[in-house]
């Protein structure tokens, strides 16, 4: 009880650091809690609504004119599975959609029949709209459960699909528990009706959308591979089933949804981590300070009977109380904080968190942060041992100087200030280390998160840079018209900056690798603007191949190997040039020359003209000038109102409505037509279609980055101010350890004329060689941190920004400066007479 | 006639304590002279630390007007108070506070360069100070754990009068010496007095306030008594003596 009296004693008389360490200990509880607590939520909450939806934990699906049913035998028969549900689906790769808001949306889509879907899973319904309103609906469609939640969609709302111009409004009937296909990199399944599925089949008909056979199983145990299944069926088909076949599975969908929570949670680990040795550390310096500060009562205490365990038990005490209260408030936090981070779970991976509070969880991670801080300070607090009652009342064995005298006044130049500041420095150049240890720590994070918010702050540029694609507008050109007379004429257009003639919708396959990849073809790799070359060279033959980092990490190869890749039905081998990074499709591109890509897929043609548009071109405006130069797009003539001009204008326009629907939507290449009225024959043909459809690829990027950009910024804003707090609480309590220690030394020098700015000054100064030296040290931290969150998270190589990185490194050591100056302002509160009466 | 240096006007310096004030300096007229040597006396826990303090600007008075060299300084900011005594005060203590991580010629500089410019000559003339008060080359070097008290004390003093200042402040310089070094230092101040330098010094030692030139003897927050002495060495000593055991005996000390 005494022992713990003396401890409150301590508390009271040192309020404002122990307030410092309450802080340090609340933030690290609250970021663990939070970790700990969301980590296994997530994961919960993912498994939890895949197991309510009824679904198999992996769905395969082959366009169905390359199925064979012994597709299904291999799986019994190679992995034992016996469980297998086949039905049919309509695969769509990219489908443009219209929101109730009148927002443009593109969702990989897999459109299935109630019939189906019940194979598929038990199509559980959520929120829906009355059977009886149900029943009036012309076209409904039923939702998975991620886009009520991300994307804000009520049952009721119209979802218009938009293909080759044509709208397909349905009308949202209600949204249901979905296993697979879940997620906007996988794709959303969607339940239609039978009439709308059958229509679909007819619109979605060639290569990249159309019908698929799907084989649903558990495939968890069996050793199943999609690799060895693909290679498997391709054997027994006597054709390469590559770009026929694609898959999905609750592990590769559970990582994917993940991603950013994980990436998060991780991030709130290492922040914990950091705040928790600064606490460790700085209790750890207090601690010795104040066992110095304190020798003479230590033999008195001990003079008094007090046992060395006893009075070391004391400090210990004292700092159990600080992190209990903090882990208590931090905990208390942690729960506070849970309803938003279900919501923030719930919005991420699009499934319903219904977990409650991982109190559990939560006391752990507060136990975990006393339990350490009790434990460091045991280690401390036990040098009281070292002074027995005599020592301690001679102020311990006092350490004479026979060093030698550093940085000698009499040969000092410059300010006294900073002479002084040296000093001091250099004779207690031990206990930087720890100070060092926490700017470090602090630093890094800080100036990754610097990094991050200035990357992120440029909006979509930042992210758009990484990706390693162009973020061009795509000028579909019809079949049959030459793609390189339309680049030539867009090129000349004055909107227009650069036009190439370029390949679009083609997936190529890499075999033996699980991975497959969009092919970027350029002639001249100069002419892309956002591939940079890591290492190697960009092709410039037909045989050779640039590949990623990404690839090189999950498959091995780097620059000299070779590699086959599969098109359509031919395997040719590549050698790979060089290597770049790149955020589209998982980091997986492959990119090679024109020449080279025909190698791999024979028929191939360029069927887009890629327009780079001048700066303050708008694409409206872009397209506008396109019109009037080509003629409406096949897209536009299906949409366009008759002009109220004459009967033969009008019958014009509807016939070229025709025209369009027949030559986006059945495949027809050329079409005449002549029509009577009156007497009088009007004719005309589809040849005058040149465009098929114009798209921007920087809108559609827009939509699937923004939000990762946005919240990134935030979080690393966030992340930021609470390590600059962290730093300066360090700093803080540094600066005023330093006062408290060096009390009578700066009595002295107050008495000699010092005034307490020149002081502060000094005591300022004196953390500077440590923060200027950890901050450097910081920066080459910060530099691979960077490089390894991007390659880790998005495939890509992450340069840090070296101005930015050095004026932030400049802020921080003035911010160090200040911090440290404005804590050791208590010098103004030691009198001088204070100090000769003592 | 020498001129005034130090002048107070009603001063006053209060202590709460425990909620009720303890008035220690009460509506004090004093005036010191430049070139006196004056010994401030008076029993235990009767004010004259907190005198020494207020008259040099270490402490604020409570009231009342403090002239330096013709110069109010009573309304001063504690900064200002510090730069007004790096210029114009020096202070030696009981208790020294040498700086334990300096060597003694660095806790001499550390007193200087805060007024002056790092200069040679600057260097000289303290090591030229040090030679004076008995502490050769070897004893430069050394760190304050090093020296016995009464060469600390001596480092204290050529720390406090390195810069020149008008007035040297002593509160019991040698109250923790032997009487040896007593003597030692107390040589040292009556050579600096002889020099021309102002000396206000606190003691209860008789020995030392034999050395001054003046005799305050301060008691229930005000001076009771002021006893004038000719300079050390110029009269007789036994006579100089009886005439300050006289004076304080009559002052009830």
């Amino acid at each position: 009880m005494n022992i713990l009296r003396l401890s409150l004693f301590k508390l009271k008389k040192n309020k404002k650091e122990a307030a410092a360490i309450v802080f340090l200990t609340m933030i690290t509880t609250l970021m663990l809690a939070v970790f700990m607590a969301n980590i296994s939520k997530a994961n919960k909450a993912y498994y939890d609504s895949f197991a309510q939806s009824g679904s198999k934990d992996t769905i395969v699906f082959i366009n169905k004119d390359k199925y064979r049913d012994e597709f299904k035998e291999v799986l019994s028969d190679d992995y034992g599975i016996k469980d297998i549900t086949e039905t049919e689906a309509i695969f769509v790769e990219v489908l443009d959609y219209v929101n109730n808001n009148g927002e443009d949306r593109t969702y990989k889509t897999l459109f299935v029949n109630e019939k189906a879907e019940r194979k598929i899973e038990d199509f559980v319904k959520t929120d829906k709209l009355s059977d009886e309103e149900i029943e009036k609906l012309e076209h409904p469609i039923w939702l998975p459960a991620f886009l009520s939640i991300s994307e804000g969609y009520k049952p009721g709302d119209t979802l218009t699909a938009c293909k080759n111009g044509r709208d397909y409004p349905f009308t949202i009937a209600g949204f249901y528990e979905t296993g697979l296909f879940n997620d906007s990199g996988y794709g959303y399944k969607m339940v239609i009706s039978d009439n709308d599925y059958e229509l679909f089949k007819l619109v979605f008909n060639n290569a990249s959308d159309q019908e698929v056979t799907v084989l649903c199983f558990n495939s968890r145990g069996t050793g199943f591979t999609n690799t060895a299944y693909i290679s498997r069926c391709s054997e027994i088909g006597g054709e390469s089933i590559d770009s026929a076949y694609a898959d999905s599975d609750v592990e590769h969908e559970k990582t994917n949804s993940m991603l950013f929570i994980n990436m998060f949670m991780y991030f709130l680990a290492f922040l914990a981590g950091i705040t928790m040795l600064s606490a460790v550390l700085m209790i750890m310096h207090r601690i010795t300070n104040d066992i110095e500060d304190q020798m003479q009562q230590i033999g008195v205490l001990e003079a008094l009977g007090y046992r060395s365990k006893e009075i070391s038990l004391s400090y210990v005490y004292e700092y159990v109380i600080i992190s209990g209260i903090g882990a208590a408030i931090g905990a208390v936090e942690a729960v506070l904080v849970s309803p938003l981070m279900n919501l923030g779970i719930q919005n991420v991976i699009g499934r319903p968190v219904t977990v409650k509070t991982e109190a559990g969880m939560i006391l752990l991670a507060g136990l975990a942060v006393v339990v350490t801080v009790t434990l460091f300070a045991l280690i401390k607090a036990g040098k009281v041992k070292k002074y027995p009652p005599v020592v301690a009342f001679r102020k311990g064995i006092r350490t004479h100087h026979f060093g030698r005298n550093i940085l000698p006044l009499e040969k000092s130049k410059g300010s006294i200030n900073v002479t002084l500041a040296m000093k001091s420095f250099f004779g207690d150049i031990r206990s930087a280390f720890g100070t060092a240890v926490c700017i470090i720590l602090a630093g890094t994070a800080i100036l990754f998160c610097v990094t991050c918010v200035a990357f992120f702050s440029h909006g979509m540029d930042g992210l758009m840079s990484m990706t390693g694609y162009d973020f061009v507008t795509e000028v579909e050109v019809m079949n049959g018209v030459d793609t390189y007379a339309v680049r030539d004429e867009i090129a000349d257009m004055p909107e227009v900056r650069k036009a190439l003639a370029n390949y679009s919708g083609y997936w190529l396959t890499v075999k033996g690798s699980e991975y497959g990849g969009v092919p970027v073809i350029y002639d001249d790799y100069s002419d892309s603007e956002n591939i940079k070359l890591l290492d190697g060279r960009f092709p410039e033959h037909d045989n050779e191949i640039m590949t990623t980092i990404a690839r090189k990490r999950y498959e091995g190869t780097d620059i000299g190997d070779s590699i086959v890749i599969s098109g359509n039905g031919t395997e040719t081998k590549y050698i790979i040039t060089g290597i770049t990074s790149s955020m589209m499709n998982g980091g997986m591109m492959l990119y090679m020359t024109s020449e080279g890509f025909c190698r791999a897929c024979p028929d191939a043609r360029p069927n887009i003209v890629s327009v780079y548009l001048k700066d303050g071109v708008t694409q409206e405006q872009f397209e506008e000038k396109l019109n009037e130069k080509f003629g409406t797009s096949v897209k536009d003539s299906v949409n366009a109102v008759s002009a109220d001009d004459s009967l033969e204008e009008r019958i014009r326009a509807a016939a070229d409505e025709k025209l369009a629907l027949l030559t986006s939507q059945y495949g027809v290449t050329n079409i005449d037509y002549a029509v009577v009225v009156d007497g009088q024959v009007i004719t005309g043909n589809s040849r005058h279609f040149i465009v098929k459809d114009v798209n921007s690829l920087m809108t559609l990027a827009e939509q699937e980055l923004k939000g990762i950009s946005m919240v990134s910024e935030y979080v690393s804003i966030g992340a930021a101010a609470v390590l600059s707090a962290i730093v300066a609480v360090i700093l803080g309590l540094i600066a005023s350890s330093n006062v408290k220690r060096q009390r009578r030394k700066l009595g002295i020098m107050k008495g000699m004329g010092y005034t307490s700015k020149d002081l502060m000054k000094q005591i300022a100064i004196k953390t500077m060689p440590v923060t200027i030296v950890s901050v450097i040290i910081a920066s080459f931290a910060a530099k691979y941190l960077y490089s390894t969150f991007w390659i880790m998270v998005f495939g890509v190589v992450g340069e840090l920004n070296i101005p930015l990185t050095i004026i932030a490194d400049v802020i921080l050591v003035l911010f160090c400066y200040a911090v440290t100056y404005i804590s050791a302002g208590r010098i103004k509160a030691i009198s001088v007479t204070e100090l000769m009466t003592e | 006639m020498a001129s005034s240096i130090l002048r107070t006007e009603k001063l006053c310096k209060s202590f709460s304590n425990g909620g009720t004030q303890q008035h220690v300096i009460k509506n004090l007229d004093l005036d010191i002279n430049e070139g006196d040597f004056t010994v401030i006396m008076g029993s235990s826990g009767s004010g004259k630390s907190t005198l020494l303090y207020a008259l040099s600007g270490m402490d604020k008075p409570t009231l009342g007007k403090i002239y330096f060299a013709g110069t109010q300084i009573q309304d001063y900011s504690n900064d200002q108070l510090a730069m007004f005594r790096r210029g114009n005060c020096g202070f030696v203590f009981q208790s020294v506070y040498l700086l334990d991580d300096q060597t003694v010629l660095d806790n001499v500089l550390t007193g200087a360069l805060i007024v002056q410019k790092n200069s040679q000559e600057l260097v000289n003339k303290a090591k030229e100070l040090l030679r004076r008060v008995g502490l050769n080359e070897k004893d430069w070097k050394k760190y304050p754990d090093q020296l016995s008290g009464g060469e600390a004390q001596r480092v204290g003093i050529v720390r406090a009068v390195i810069n020149d200042p008008k007035i040297l402040f002593a509160d019991e310089p040698t109250g923790a010496l032997n009487s040896a070094s007593s003597r030692d230092v107390l040589d040292i101040f009556t050579e600096i007095h002889k020099n021309g330098q102002s000396v206000v010094m606190v003691t209860h030692d008789l020995k030392t306030a034999l050395r001054g030139t003046r005799v305050l003897y301060f008691r229930d927050g005000g001076v009771v008594g002021d006893y004038r002495m000719r300079p050390y060495g110029e009269d007789d000593s036994e006579e100089r003596r009886t005439g300050l055991t006289d004076f304080l005996n009559n002052m009830g000390w």
